[in-house]
């Protein structure tokens, strides 16, 4: 299970505050916090509504140049502007950073898979078009077949790819859980090579008791085939969980992870 | 009347018509219905909801019932004379499909006796123009969840006042990564952290 720190975005005020005042130390604090709590790649996203393009260049690779001072893990560029992707993959020294995201809207595939072919980058590829985000699974399959076709066509490998099926509320919709469930077999089953990704904590927006929601959330998608999350790893009920799960879908070799994490918490002081 | 409060505030749109009908038939005025059931209940469950006491699907149902009482006096209100509160233009900005912070600001307007004129998601600035042309609001409500919809919030109040719409309405926006501050930038008249506050933002809006 890849797990994408979501801690560096600029829709949370004091990231976006580090970033206009070229806080450093705020925005490497948060990197090492959440590489030492278990994320594989560090998500960034500098974008506050930046007037001119310009200032989204710079920004974000300000945002980049720390964190890879911060971090050896890979990154991955999170932005819905082209141009501030490349300008973003252009100035990795490290390993291969990730795109998030594309779509199956037009001008976004136009513009984002020919950069995931140049930089050989992951690619989180969200299940929705031109139309907006469909309500039921044909119709997030359909975007996702648009997208799998495309990426074959770009000469990008399958495996690089990591679908969104982008869950909805469960307080708004009661079925979004469901729905986001069958999505991820869906893919699994039918755009053979590819992987699922999901940006986790939507799913708990408006309901008591988020970190529970959470985390049967996470365990659920891990069992309908999930390979990568974007979450808080600094949530503890979040991460062990997910370790547990790993553990118990026989992906933790005599349990080293979960025991590791176990004793990590100890140490801390912290309720097992 | 007590009895239909709670009716909708518990979200039961199998029961509230049939109450609203029967108090219909006892003489109760229209607007009484309204302004002593139907607004206070979606008033308590907004501070409820504000205060962390129930959640969003509650909130969700009770408007159900709202609007399922309304929809019966609907026809009564056409002839009584009764005028909303208001009328407002909302939408989400262009680029962004996120609705349930702008279907909260909806359904405390409507609660609270405004008309509502729903511009759904990704809606572009011209579109917004041509509503307030069409429907002539007194107050605008644009939502944004995304980073980078929020410059759409600027270029949308920026066409409103090059077709000299500016000065006849009042502009709120909300949205997580909105703040005061870039309201202010913006030119917005108010930047509001939850529904609630978008409703009594609108309700003295309009009645100054």
């Amino acid at each position: 299970m890849i797990v994408i720190g979501e801690k560096i975005n600029a829709t949370r005020k004091s990231i976006a505050r580090a970033i206009a005042s070229r806080d450093e130390e705020a925005v490497a604090i948060l990197i090492r916090q959440q590489e030492e709590a278990g994320a594989d790649v560090l998500d960034l996203n500098a974008g506050a509504g930046q007037e001119d393009l310009s200032r989204a260049v710079e920004d974000m690779q300000w945002l980049v140049g720390v964190a890879q001072k911060a971090t050896a893990k890979p990154l991955a560029m999170d932005s819905e502007i082209p141009e501030v992707l490349e300008a973003a993959l252009s100035v990795v020294t490290g390993p291969t950073a990730w795109i998030n995201s594309v779509s199956a809207e037009k001008r976004r595939m136009e513009s984002v898979l020919p950069l995931a072919k140049k930089f050989a980058s992951p690619l989180v590829a969200l299940c929705m078009d031109d139309h907006g985000i469909p309500g039921d699974l044909a119709g997030r399959m359909r975007a996702a077949e648009i997208l799998y076709r495309a990426a074959d066509e770009n000469g990008i490998p399958f495996e690089n790819l990591y679908f969104d099926p982008l869950v909805m509320p469960l307080g708004a919709q009661s079925d979004a859980g469901a729905l986001a469930l069958s999505c991820i077999r869906s893919i699994k089953e039918n755009l053979v090579g590819s992987k699922t990704v999901l940006g986790l904590s939507n799913v708990s927006f408006g309901l008591p008791m988020r970190p529970a929601l959470n985390q049967a959330f996470l365990i659920l998608c891990m069992g309908a085939g999930l390979d990568a999350a974007i979450l808080d790893p600094c949530d503890e009920t979040l991460m062990t969980g997910l370790l547990a799960a790993e553990a118990l879908m026989g992906k933790d070799a005599h349990c080293g992870r979960f025991i590791r994490a176990y004793r990590k918490q100890m140490k801390k002081g912290g309720k097992p | 009347m007590e009895e239909l409060k709670k009716m909708v505030a518990e979200g039961r749109d199998d029961l509230v018509p049939d109450k609203v009908r029967a108090l219909l038939d006892q003489g109760t005025d229209v607007e009484a219905v309204m302004k002593q059931a139907l607004i206070p209940a979606m008033d308590q469950v907004g501070e409820l909801f504000q205060s962390g006491e129930i959640f969003l699907p509650e909130m969700l149902v009770a408007a159900q019932a709202m609007k399922a009482g309304m929809a019966v006096l609907e026809p009564f209100i056409k002839g009584s004379g009764v005028k909303p509160l208001g009328r407002a233009v909302v939408g989400t900005m262009q680029g962004d499909m996120h609705d349930i912070g702008k279907n909260l600001v909806i359904m405390s307007l409507e609660g609270a006796g405004f008309e509502v004129v729903d511009l759904g998601m990704d809606v572009a600035p011209e579109a917004f123009v041509a509503a307030i042309q069409t429907h002539q609001p007194r107050i605008v409500g644009m939502s944004a969840l995304l980073s980078s919809t929020m410059t759409a919030m600027k270029k949308t109040i920026q066409a409103i006042d090059d077709a000299g719409l500016r000065g006849q309405v009042k502009i709120m926006v909300g949205g997580a990564p909105v703040n005061r501050e870039f309201a202010k930038e913006i030119g917005a008249d108010f930047y509001g952290k939850d529904s609630v506050a978008g409703k009594v933002f609108a309700t003295e809006a309009v009645q100054i």
